[in-house]
């Protein structure tokens, strides 16, 4: 086993064990713990080395097949000893077992989805193609604009903002939330539309601008303005409602 | 009525110009006294036709509606005429991501990672970006957290018709869990109260 084994090929812990549970043709209704565990730690001692925030979820594994490992070798009435029964989500090789089946069959679906895309990929709509544009969806709205989408947004604004230099120090305004209501209903009258990003037009603190939002939020809420976003990931707009 | 053009052409041409995949009622709907398996009918003498003479289109049902595409042997050609290039393949970590979510929705993050055993930030992130899925609500429980869920567009992007299309898997019941609904029972739920 003096292969280069490279652990960007496994798409985690689970897929590593799945690969050496496979691979050597081992029963996976009866993992052999000690000798898995022993193969996954060679393993991850041969690997290249890993990103940082990759690494952990096949070290925390390492450690999870251990403790099963040393449970085996216990006998049973010492292990569960003085309550340290801390929430595991693997405690036992039959939660191992059942863990590694449900994500082989996800592995599968994958496979297929994947199968899919291909094919899918091949085939093209009216003057765009169907798969990838234009396909209105039935959104989870926050008005008739998506959750993320209109977070998406104001975070773009806040980012705006943050690169903006104040260009005078105005005095502290205090920001009020049903003063700030009160202002945008007037500004935004029935029939009336704004740019989602004109609505924060030349604030600047952070404070300013999450209130504007939140007031923004409570006038959809409580139905005076809606919210529309004609264009996939385009702008959003803001209307003025007839009470 | 004298000089209507035939059904076949009416439904052609309904299909082409659609703002959206339109479904067999609403082409039925359209058209005095003509149901809707009269319009799967038609559809399937058009397709016919198109590969009687060797058309380089046909008529496909995706997410419950029916399109006017290109064939995939034509494929090359088209995508050679085309100027935009089509974004990336989705990455296996995606493929297995909306895997989870599409058998499991409505599913939270931690939910997700316990599954595949890594974290999903990210690719759940690719995933809304490209309209594959989306938050559906929020669970109860400490620190309500989002509940994410497949979309029509999920459906297009894969060439399904709807969320029965995906395999079973080897065995059904394991996947699914005990006592939670099959993937089209949750995707019919989804649609209709979405609407």
């Amino acid at each position: 086993m003096d292969y280069q084994v490279r652990l960007e090929l496994y798409e985690g812990p689970l897929d590593l064990l799945l690969h050496l549970i496979r691979s050597r043709e081992l029963d996976i209704y009866e993992i052999p713990i000690a000798e898995i565990t022993d193969q996954y730690l060679a393993f991850l001692a041969q690997a290249d080395a890993l990103s940082l925030d990759r690494a952990g979820e096949f070290f925390l594994m390492a450690a999870t097949l251990m403790r099963l490992k040393a449970r085996q070798l216990l006998p049973r009435s010492e292990e569960l000893g003085d309550g340290e029964e801390e929430e595991e989500l693997i405690s036992t090789p039959e939660d191992l077992q059942a863990r590694l089946l449900e994500y082989e069959q996800f592995k599968e679906v994958a496979q297929h989805l994947g199968e899919a895309e291909g094919r899918a990929r091949e085939v093209f709509g009216r003057g765009y193609n169907l798969n990838f544009l234009g396909e209105e969806t039935l959104e989870d709205r926050i008005g008739d604009v998506g959750l993320y989408e209109l977070m998406k947004a104001f975070f773009q604004v806040m980012e705006r903002a943050k690169r903006e230099p104040p260009v005078h120090e105005v005095e502290q305004v205090e920001v009020n939330l049903e003063e700030r209501i009160r202002l945008i209903r007037d500004r935004i009258g029935a029939g009336t539309r704004i740019a989602f990003s004109e609505l924060f037009e030349g604030m600047v603190r952070r404070l300013e601008l999450i209130v504007t939002f939140v007031a923004l939020l409570e006038l959809v809420r409580l139905g005076s303005l809606r919210l529309d976003q004609p264009e996939p990931m385009g702008e959003i707009w803001v209307i003025g409602k007839a009470q | 009525m004298a000089g209507s053009p035939p059904l076949s052409a009416i439904v052609e041409a309904m299909i082409f110009a659609a703002d959206r995949p339109p479904s067999a009622r609403q082409l039925a709907s359209q058209v005095e006294g003509i149901s809707s398996a009269a319009i799967r009918q038609t559809i399937e003498v058009l397709n016919r036709e198109y590969k009687a003479r060797g058309s380089g289109l046909e008529i496909v049902e995706v997410a419950q509606g029916y399109r006017l595409v290109t064939r995939p042997e034509c494929g090359p050609w088209v995508k050679a005429i085309r100027a935009s290039g089509l974004p990336p393949p989705l990455s296996q970590a995606a493929l297995e991501t909306g895997a989870v979510i599409a058998y499991r929705q409505p599913v939270t993050r931690a939910q997700i990672e316990e599954i595949r055993g890594v974290q999903v930030e990210t690719v759940l992130r690719t995933l809304l970006d490209r309209g594959l899925i989306r938050v559906v609500g929020r669970a109860e429980g400490p620190g309500r957290p989002l509940l994410y869920g497949t979309t029509d567009r999920f459906l297009t992007y894969f060439g399904l018709r709807s969320l029965e299309d995906l395999p079973p898997g080897r065995e059904i019941e394991d996947l699914l869990g005990e006592g939670e609904a099959g993937p089209g029972e949750m995707a019919r739920a989804l649609t209709e109260g979405g609407s």
